[in-house]
Parts: C-alpha cells; sequence; structure tokens
C-alpha cells in the first residue's frame, strides 16, 4: 500500500503534466474588429486610467505632483493622445498600414508609461 | 497575435522608486545596507522585486498573448508598492504618494479587464493636460 502511494506521489507530476492543455483562445469581445483590436484597445483603456487616475489624485490634492513630474505626464497624455488617434484610426478601418502604426504607438506608450517619474517625496 | 517586438524598459520608474529608500529608511530605522547585521534587507527586495518586473514589461508585444503580462506588470506594481507602504513610520507624505500609484495602478487594472468586455469609445477619448 506504502509502495502504491509513493509511486502516485511520485508520477503526480508526470499526470499533471499530462493534463495540461493549450491555452484557451480569448473569444473576440464585442465591438473589436479583431484581437489585435481588442488587445491593442485593452492596453490604451488602461493606460488613459492610469494617468486620469494621476490627475485626478492631483487635482484632489491627494498627491502633489512637481513642475518636473506635471511635465513628464503631460508629455506622456499627449503621446497617449496620439496613440489614441492613430489606434481608433485602425479599429475603423483595420488595415496593415494602420496596424502598424498602431502597434508602433501602442509600445510608445508602455515604454513611456514604464518611465514615468514617481512623485516626488517630502522628506 | 502578436505586436511589434519592442522592449519598453522600466528604468526610469524604477530609478524614482529607489529614491524613496532614504526616506523609508530615515522614517522606518530600516537598514538598507547589508553591512547592518540583522538588518531588514530591503535593497535586496526591491532588487528582488524589480528584477521579477522588468522582464514583464519587456516582454510586453513580444508574446503571443500579452494580457497576462500586463496583467502581471500592473499587480506586481500594487505588490511593491503595497509592501512599501506597510513600511512602519513612513512620512504621511510618502504614504500619499505611494498610496496615489496604488490607486492609479489599480484603476488602470480596473479599466483593463473592463475592456475585455468589449469596445467602448470612452475609452479612447482624449486626455487634458494636469494643471
Amino acid at each position: 500500500m506504502k509502495r502504491k502511494i509513493a509511486l502516485l506521489i511520485l508520477c503526480a507530476p508526470l499526470l499533471l503534466a499530462g493534463c495540461k492543455t493549450a491555452a484557451p483562445t480569448q473569444p473576440l469581445a464585442p465591438g473589436y474588429a479583431n484581437a489585435t483590436d481588442q488587445q491593442l484597445g485593452e492596453i490604451l483603456a488602461a493606460s488613459r486610467v492610469f494617468y486620469t487616475s494621476i490627475q485626478s489624485q492631483s487635482a484632489a490634492g491627494t498627491m502633489t505632483l512637481t513642475a518636473t513630474e506635471k511635465q513628464a505626464f503631460n508629455t506622456f497624455g499627449v503621446a497617449l493622445n496620439a496613440a489614441e488617434s492613430v489606434y481608433l484610426t485602425y479599429h475603423l478601418n483595420p488595415t496593415a498600414a494602420n496596424l502598424t502604426a498602431a502597434q508602433t504607438a501602442v509600445n510608445g506608450i508602455q515604454t513611456q508609461q514604464a518611465a514615468l517619474p514617481l512623485p516626488t517625496v517630502t522628506k | 497575435m502578436s505586436t511589434t517586438p519592442t522592449p519598453a524598459p522600466a528604468t526610469g520608474f524604477w530609478a524614482e522608486l529607489k529614491l524613496l529608500l532614504p526616506a523609508i529608511e530615515m522614517a522606518g530605522n530600516i537598514a538598507v545596507t547589508l553591512l547592518v547585521p540583522g538588518g531588514v534587507g530591503l535593497a535586496p527586495l526591491l532588487t528582488g522585486l524589480e528584477n521579477a518586473v522588468n522582464p514583464l514589461l519587456q516582454s510586453i508585444g513580444t508574446q503571443e498573448s500579452v494580457s497576462s503580462e500586463i496583467l502581471n506588470v500592473y499587480a506586481t506594481i500594487i505588490g511593491v508598492l503595497t509592501t512599501l507602504a506597510q513600511t512602519p513610520g513612513l512620512p504621511a507624505a510618502t504614504l500619499a504618494e505611494i498610496t496615489g500609484y496604488i490607486t492609479a495602478a489599480q484603476n488602470a487594472t480596473a479599466a483593463y479587464i473592463q475592456a475585455q468586455s468589449g469596445f467602448n469609445p470612452a475609452n479612447y477619448l482624449p486626455v487634458t493636460p494636469i494643471a
């Protein structure tokens, strides 16, 4: 009996590995032209809310941005607006050329967002 | 799908995050140097978390499915900042700044998930400058 249990324990990882299946394809959500359109749209939607959340907290006074930080966020906001415009062009007309432009714009947004400064800490 | 593989360096974000360390050290009497026996290794902790996040950021746009990577990035940022926020004796201003970023990352995560339910043109309205 003990031998059987030990065998089961040893084989468990193999059994689990055998259960692995291919990652399910996410169904296309309503309104998107295709999977790429959806993916780019999701990323931009999140980036926009990240910006507006910082913006609203700054307006409420719960987060104080220095002039440098504010400039960085506003530069990010300008780039975000441009990327959204390019994305919407692709969304309405999903051609290969528009796709390249949209991917480049969204990748640029991700890079800029990752490089945003943290607000300066008052010491 | 695969987007154009353009790695997204996170040096700016993390470089600024590390600027928080002196304030945290002063406020919480936390040793950030390995030279202090028994001191809490906050610096190694941050280094570890940074190493965990950077590959995720750099993987964006290079994987067939980036959904999990995007969510992992926001979740990890939330985790890192939440850990920092729980540091004893943090100055109120420091805590406010950290909390602000946590809130923004949480809201971004929610927006990302919400966008998965369908296209909403309101998600792409132009933003206004921060006054």
